[in-house]
């Protein structure tokens, strides 16, 4: 066992969890410190200088620490196209391949950015002109993804490729499958998540000393080397080890940005926003409704929760700053009750804020103007609670599903649900301690 | 139990479904969804009474069709029929692409066993019989899994709860009706000089009575290509409730107020054996339909004088065991499973490109791949650049077997 202070992360889409453990003292595992905020108000930034300042009262030695990551935060890349600072080289013939499988996914790859070769026909020079031509379409331009078939391409070319590229400052993914879509849109996404994976590393190391160890959890378990196109399903992954370690099949998981239910099984062949991507991942259904989905009246005058979520800033009412109520919302009540919320949303508890609120679901409610098809804030509230049940007793096989989270007591009231005890930093602790992956 | 509660128990145990219909003893629409390409609302309504009327369901009886002139769709559209309450019952479609026979109405589970005698004919004589087996025991399994749900199931089958939900879309029904323009539009299409489609399109309110007439009058005879009369409604039913924005509230109560008039053995009312021509023709009067109702609810009026129509290229790539469909259209690419056809080296590409909006596909057949080319609907126009060329020479509509060494070439604008 290392002596190494330990960090635990949950960085989620819209919120993040963080604790640190007193790992140097022999067969002590206490959680000295956590602390959550909701990230569209408080950077991960902030969080983590925030957290240092406690951090070197406990460790004022320390210049290096473990710290592992369980992550959802590149959800957030998901309604995006991506590969705006990626140049591609791909052979002549082949521009924009990946995208025919079906052309209404998001695109991976700028096709200004494209540099495409001529089978055996290209030097230095060459791609010397097309660096600059590209360079003045995007100056920031910093990776580069390589795809040409190994029998299109000698390994002096090869060569030449990777030192111009490595001499123009360019980071390099290579495919090394060409002719496979697939595999070429993996690699594109492993280019275009790349930033956002580094500025995660390069803050931590930033607060906890450029020496700590940032591992994420990936395919197999926490790691420092994966391909980022893992970090997609960290949080997927993590729950579902959570549940095979509680020796259950299935679970139902709740927390303030997401609902659903997590599979032990597994699947090969993750349909991502930008195609189909073949990555070993465990199942999961969201449930039918999102925490962060408006309330409101539709095109029919029927006060309904939509079927997406809005975007992440400025989140819930409950949050402050909002002035669409979300469902999220709807549990004002029980959410004020409730340990995360109260960490993550300090002003919940505001009288004006309850007002408000009240205030918002008012006025959709009298808004309808149809009585046959109208609503009770209430019945609504009532339809989500057993909806939710239902579902989970859909997808599981047993008459009594396991529920977990932070907000599985809000969500699920029936008291035939087996509850798990979770604690993100806790959880994460165990489980990097036991190095085990599904 | 109010109406938002019934939709979303209907959203919830329906949710596994791509496209599929719900009903009630009577045959009376409680929902249906329509997420493939093909579109089969109606289809498997009637589906559902040819069942019921040569068959008696009764409560965890499954049975399958795919008779394109006995109310299927195409050979390869499997549809299941199954009694999940004595007042409910499911019926859906999933593409099974190694079944190139007709299958008649036939019991698959008698009240949850096994149909000893059918599974023996149907599936174990069957070169693909364990592929086959896991095919119709996964579809079994899903739908045990929501006669499982005894409580949610019984509610959505009560008549009371069935009323008060066929109530809330009629409700629906009467609220988009009338935000929409009344009156009538029409159109037709010449797909060939002695082949037209007309479609008129009317949206009335009579004494109270809101009812949307779409009238295939003056449509030609079928002699070149046609389809069954509940292929075409499907597409009607789905492009109405899609316009009017009906949602999930597409229910017996809306499809009351449809009316379709089809001249008897016409292109838009004559079953084909094979089912060849129902996605072409399911287009064609798609997008008239879609033209009209435009049209009508233009702010200026007669802003497109002649319908125009959006065509599209629908070719299926297979052999014994492998299996691609793609579709290029106006509206995107999709080359389903094309990826698998490369990976296994079947095909060897030579170009696969999207440059602008034109798409660009050169391929060659590799060694023993035994592959079939079959382009299911008549894409092209003399208008465009649109083409498939097999060794340089134009394909048309039709099937093509292909030797090594073949080279493809698929340009789409």
């Amino acid at each position: 066992m290392t002596s190494t202070p330990a960090i635990a992360l949950y960085l989620g889409e819209s919120y993040a969890t963080i604790g640190f453990f007193d790992i140097p003292k022999k067969n002590s595992r206490a959680l000295l410190f956590e602390k959550s905020i909701f990230l569209p108000q408080v950077s991960l930034k902030n969080l983590l200088t925030q957290v240092k300042v406690k951090y070197l009262e406990y460790f004022p030695e320390q210049s290096e620490a473990n710290i592992y990551v369980v992550t959802k935060y590149l959800d957030r890349l998901k309604q995006f196209r991506l590969g705006g600072s990626i140049s591609q080289v791909i052979l002549k013939g082949f521009e924009n391949s990946y995208t025919l499988n079906d052309s209404k996914c998001l695109s991976l790859a700028a096709t200004q950015l494209i540099i495409s070769l001529d089978k055996n026909q290209f030097d230095e020079a060459q791609l010397t002109l097309e660096l600059e031509r590209i360079k003045k379409i995007n100056p920031d331009l910093n990776k580069v993804v390589i795809s040409v078939p190994e029998e299109h391409i000698t390994s002096a070319e090869l060569e030449l490729l990777h030192n111009f590229f490595t001499t123009a400052g360019l980071k390099i993914f290579t495919c090394t499958t060409a002719h496979d879509q697939s595999q070429l849109r993996k690699t594109l996404l492993n280019a275009g998540s790349e930033g956002t994976k580094e500025e995660i590393v390069s803050e931590l190391k930033e607060a906890f000393g450029e020496n700590s160890t940032v591992s994420f959890y990936a395919k197999n378990g926490f790691q420092t080397q994966f391909e980022n196109c893992e970090l997609f399903n960290s949080t997927n992954n993590f729950l579902a080890q959570f549940i095979k370690n509680n020796k259950i099949e299935h679970g139902a998981y709740f927390d303030v940005e997401s609902l659903k239910f997590i599979q032990q099984q597994k699947g090969q062949s993750w349909q991502s926003p930008w195609g189909a991507i073949p990555i070993e991942h465990s199942n999961y259904f969201d449930l039918f409704v999102h925490p962060f989905s408006e309330v409101k009246l539709n095109h029919l005058s029927i006060l309904q929760v939509e079927n997406g979520p809005l975007q992440l800033e400025p989140g819930p009412v409950i949050a402050g700053r909002a002035i669409k109520p979300l469902m999220l919302d709807l549990f004002y009540q029980e959410l004020a009750e409730n340990e995360l919320c109260k960490n993550l949303f300090s002003q919940i508890n505001q009288e004006n804020l309850k007002q408000k609120i009240s205030n918002l679901f008012s006025v959709l409610e009298k808004g309808q103007k149809n009585p046959a098809l109208g609503t009770k804030i209430n019945d609504l509230k009532t339809n989500i609670i057993d909806s939710l049940y239902n579902e989970i007793l859909f997808y599981n096989e047993t008459d009594t599903p396991v529920v977990f989270g932070p907000l599985a007591d809000v969500f699920v009231i029936k008291k035939e649900a087996k509850r798990l005890e979770f604690s993100w930093p806790k959880e994460i602790l165990k489980i990097a301690e036991s190095g085990s992956s599904l | 139990m109010n109406f938002l509660n019934y939709q979303s128990q209907l959203k919830i145990l329906l949710k596994n479904y791509k496209s599929c219909s719900l009903v009630n003893a009577d045959g009376a629409l409680l929902y249906s969804k329509d997420n493939s390409f093909e579109l089969l609302t109606t289809t498997r309504l009637v589906s559902f009474q040819i069942v019921k009327k040569y068959l008696n369901p009764k409560p965890l009886d499954l049975f399958i069709l795919n008779d394109p002139e006995n109310g299927g769709y195409q050979y390869s559209k499997i549809i299941f029929i199954s009694c999940l309450h004595s007042n409910l019952f499911l019926i859906w479609d999933e593409d099974y692409h190694f079944i190139d026979f007709k299958i008649p109405p036939t019991p698959l589970f008698d009240q949850g066993s096994k149909n000893e005698f059918v599974w023996q004919a149907l599936i174990s004589a069957n070169i693909f019989a364990a592929e086959l087996e896991a095919f119709f025991e996964y579809q079994k399994y899903n739908v045990d899994r929501l006669i499982r749900l005894k409580t949610q199931i019984e509610a959505v089958a009560h008549p009371k709860n069935q009323l008060l939900w066929l109530k809330a879309s009629q409700e629906v029904f009467n609220i988009q009706f009338s935000s929409k323009a009344h009156g009538s539009a029409e159109a037709y299409y010449k797909f060939s000089p002695t082949q037209s489609i007309k479609l008129k399109f009317s949206a009335e309110e009579r004494q109270n009575l809101k009812l949307i007439t779409l009238d295939f009058t003056n449509t030609n005879l079928a002699t070149e290509i046609y389809a069954a009369s509940h292929i075409i409604e499907s597409a009607l039913v789905k492009k109405i409730s899609d316009f009017y924005n009906i949602g999930d509230y597409l229910t017996q109560a809306v499809l009351d107020k449809i009316k379709v008039i089809l001249p008897p053995r016409s292109i838009v009312s004559k079953p084909s054996a094979t089912g060849n021509f129902n996605y072409e023709l399911q287009s064609i009067c798609s997008q008239i339909c879609d033209y009209n109702m435009t049209q009508l609810n233009s702010h200026l009026r007669k802003s497109q004088n002649t319908f125009d129509y959006s065509n599209f290229l629908n070719f299926e790539v297979y052999n014994d065991t492998f299996y691609a469909n793609s579709l290029l259209s106006t509206g995107g690419v999709s080359l389903r499973n094309f990826e698998e056809l490369i990976c296994k080296n079947l095909i060897k590409m030579k170009t696969m490109k999207k440059a602008d909006s034109t798409h660009h596909i050169v391929f060659n057949v590799c060694t023993n791949a035994n592959l079939k080319l079959n382009i299911k609907n008549n894409y092209y126009s003399e208008k465009l650049n649109n083409q498939l060329k097999l060794n340089n020479q134009l394909l048309k509509r039709g099937l093509v077997e292909l030797k090594t060494d073949d080279l493809i070439e698929i340009i789409w604008d």
